[in-house]
């Protein structure tokens, strides 16, 4: 595999081209949006929360290839998790992606498909597609706890 | 020929007589002196940035000797030989000048009364080298046209040099050598042109394994080792501030500095040295215009006049400055084809419109925008008009008093130069108007403890220490273009920009942005493929080590009025070539195979 054939995995491409959980939510319990100013690329999620739970989630946006399938393996990965776990799988992903990370095989009980984003250590530039989506995801702690909507 | 001045006839993209100047100084020759005739403050205009020294000759209608005669007196008198060039061989070149000055010194030491005179296929030509014995026979002949007396009667003296080509016996005496000399400039230009890539030291650079193809030359052009030359030369020999020291060095720097104003002036056609402020690049330029000319004028509900089409530096600077007054921006759309919708100007001309601020050239859709129309259209309102030159510099001749606008901006990066130095371009009779928004040192004519008067324009508005080193490049950037001569440079980008529509518009799924067919197009070409994002055509391109841009190209505007959020955009400049689009098209083609 070369260093392009590396970025963009076959998985990376199969949920690029059909991505998980693409649409939105009849009735949401939040909708959150957020663009990177840098490209323009810009991701829509509907959530479904219980306490900090996430029940449901769809996503509708523009972005790229590693965008995309980022946002689309968030979606399948994220369903009743609640967002302290949500973190901590961002943070692992930010660790595959970090070209001065430690490759920590430990860390690697996932056994997920965030590991096809490794290629991106070498283009540092293109982590904050991939990081996109989650950061969109996360704003929603901000909002539940500014409502005080924990409590219901 | 008649009644034209051969010496400043046009060959490419110098005259006749600053062909001459050039090789000349490019050889070992140690003094130039231009005699000149007929026409002499034209001739002394012409070569005013050379190191020759002009000499007028009043007496020229007596004949050649008259000339000759006022040239050998101005002749140092150390010198060891005087060279007689006649200011028409516009075809020898330095290299044969010193073939010529090596035999004359070798035989010097045998015989002090040399004379060294080429020759071709056993014809003698020209220039003769006399030496310094003959000084004072030079002056005394009585013959009107030439020294071929002296040469005769001193033949035991004269040693031919027999020369490989025959530029030595060509001159340009009839309408037809002109024409012959007209098209051999063109084809040793045109091949100067081709072989430029090599002038790019960064060219041959390779990325993942592949040779570099540079096409962001939108966002910001490779430099020439001409430049980097003068930068390096700058630090090792001259480097000091400017204004300020009274030795050597600052001298030195100063005229360096204000030499490159000079430069600069010339090269958009600007009425004198003074019109041209030294920046950091276009975007301040355009700040400066907002802040220290326009803001203090402007009331609430004024208009400011931009287009669609504008890069965020000709939009946002407006934006700050109308949010502090009251004013509003007002905006020409463009049509389907992404040219400006002149139809629509008039009624946007409205008499509350304190600017017009519109780009020369789109930096997305390579558009190239009517100017003087537009001027002309503002001006009948009584309208500024503020271009934005930064994508037309290094790509077409600009000449600000045919624009007529009355303020033109660009940066130094953009054509060929280094980062850190624009260029603001303001009609006299804004100057004055032009306040400082920048205090400090160089721009002060007195301070006093509470206030201080300002330097005259344009120095009052470069406080600190202006970009020194920046301007030089500037300069070198500047010669470097007119060595390659910009229409020749205009004619390649639009051959490359023809054969790049050409091949992209045949990759399936690919949609190009901006003007096709008659419209004039600079350089630059925006597309799409399918629904790929440009980022990932970007990526699979740098794979290949083809380096194109991917994104908004800072006109957000412009992107909405398109309907898209990013697009890849190719630009090109003077050293890219058909193998650099042919290298493109089979990439796009692996980006397409790649995601769909």
């Amino acid at each position: 595999m070369n260093e392009i054939q590396q970025l963009y995995q076959k998985i990376i491409l199969d949920h690029h081209k059909n991505p998980k959980n693409y649409g939105t939510l009849e009735s949401p319990t939040h909708e959150l949006e957020k663009d990177n100013p840098i490209c323009g690329d810009r991701i829509h999620l509907d959530l479904k929360m219980h306490g900090f739970q996430v029940e449901e989630i769809r996503f509708t946006g523009m972005g790229c290839a590693l965008c995309i399938a980022s946002a689309s393996m968030m979606t399948e990965l994220t369903v009743q998790q609640n967002l302290e776990e949500i973190e901590e799988l961002l943070r692992y992903f930010k660790e595959i992606m970090d070209p001065e990370g430690m490759h920590n095989d430990a860390k690697a009980t996932y056994n997920d498909n965030l590991q096809a984003f490794e290629g991106i250590r070498k283009y540092p530039s293109r982590i904050q597609c991939a990081t996109l989506p989650w950061e969109a995801l996360l704003q929603v702690r901000k909002l539940i706890e500014n409502r005080g909507e924990a409590t219901i | 020929m008649k009644g034209s001045n051969k010496l400043l006839l046009p060959l490419a993209n110098k005259t006749v007589i600053e062909h001459v100047v050039d090789t000349i100084a490019l050889s070992k020759v140690g003094e130039i002196i231009v005699v000149s005739g007929h026409q002499a403050d034209l001739v002394q205009k012409v070569l005013q940035n050379r190191s020759a020294k002009i000499i007028k000759n009043t007496n020229f209608h007596t004949g050649m000797t008259s000339s000759i005669q006022t040239g050998v007196h101005a002749v140092s008198s150390n010198s060891r030989g005087i060279l007689l060039f006649l200011s028409d061989l516009v075809f020898i070149e330095s290299s044969e000048l010193n073939d010529l000055v090596d035999v004359f010194d070798s035989s010097l030491w045998q015989d002090r009364k040399v004379i060294i005179s080429p020759s071709f296929q056993g014809q003698s030509g020209h220039p003769v080298i006399f030496s310094a014995y003959y000084r004072s026979h030079l002056l005394q002949h009585q013959e009107p046209e030439g020294c071929w007396g002296i040469i005769q009667q001193n033949m035991d003296h004269l040693r031919q040099v027999p020369m490989d080509t025959d530029h030595v016996l060509q001159d340009i005496d009839t309408e037809t050598d002109y024409q012959k000399a007209v098209q051999q400039f063109n084809t040793r230009q045109k091949k100067c042109l081709l072989q430029a890539k090599a002038d790019f030291p960064i060219l041959q650079r390779k990325i993942n394994g592949k040779p570099l193809i540079y096409l962001d030359n939108a966002a910001t052009t490779q430099k020439p080792k001409q430049v980097l030359e003068s930068l390096i030369s700058f630090y090792e020999q001259h480097n000091s501030n400017v204004h300020r020291g009274i030795y050597k060095l600052s001298e030195e720097a100063t005229s360096l500095y204000e030499g490159a104003r000079h430069k600069v002036a010339k090269f958009i056609g600007a009425p004198s040295s003074q019109s041209v402020v030294f920046t950091r690049g276009t975007t301040e330029s355009i700040n400066l215009t907002a802040f220290s000319w326009l803001k203090p004028r402007l009331k609430k509900g004024d208009r400011i006049l931009v287009t669609e089409m504008e890069h965020h530096s000709n939009l946002v600077p407006w934006q700050m400055v109308a949010r502090e007054t009251g004013a509003q921006l007002h905006y020409l759309p463009i049509t389907k084809q992404g040219t400006l919708d002149l139809e629509s100007l008039d009624a946007l001309l409205a008499p509350n419109t304190s600017i017009l601020a519109v780009s020369a050239v789109s930096n997305v859709l390579g558009t190239v925008n009517p100017i003087r129309r537009l001027v002309e259209l503002a001006h009948r309102h009584n309208i500024p008009v503020l271009v934005d030159g930064a994508q037309a510099v290094a790509r077409q001749k600009v000449d600000v008093e045919t624009l007529g606008c009355d303020f033109f901006a660009f940066s130094a990066h953009k054509m060929y130069g280094p980062t850190g130095i624009g260029v603001l371009y303001c009609k006299p009779q804004y100057q004055q108007e032009m306040q400082p928004f920048m205090g400090g040192g160089g721009m002060i004519e007195e301070v006093l403890e509470q206030e201080s008067s300002w330097a005259e324009y344009p120095w009052k508005l470069e406080a600190g220490t202006p970009p020194v080193d920046e301007a030089v490049g500037l300069s070198a950037a500047i010669d470097y273009l007119q060595e390659m001569g910009l229409e020749l440079i205009w004619a390649h980008e639009q051959d490359l920009t023809d054969y790049a529509l050409q091949k992209l518009t045949q990759i399936p799924g690919l949609q190009v942005h901006g003007p096709l067919g008659t419209a004039e197009r600079a350089g630059v070409i925006s597309f799409q493929i399918g629904t790929i994002h440009p980022h990932d055509v970007a990526q699979v391109l740098d794979d290949d080590g083809i380096a194109v841009r991917a994104g908004h190209h800072c006109a957000q505007i412009l992107m909405n009025r398109l309907g898209v959020h990013a697009t890849v955009r190719v630009s090109f400049s003077l050293y890219n070539d058909y193998s650099d689009i042919d290298l493109l098209a089979e990439s796009l083609t692996k980006a397409l195979q790649l995601f769909e």
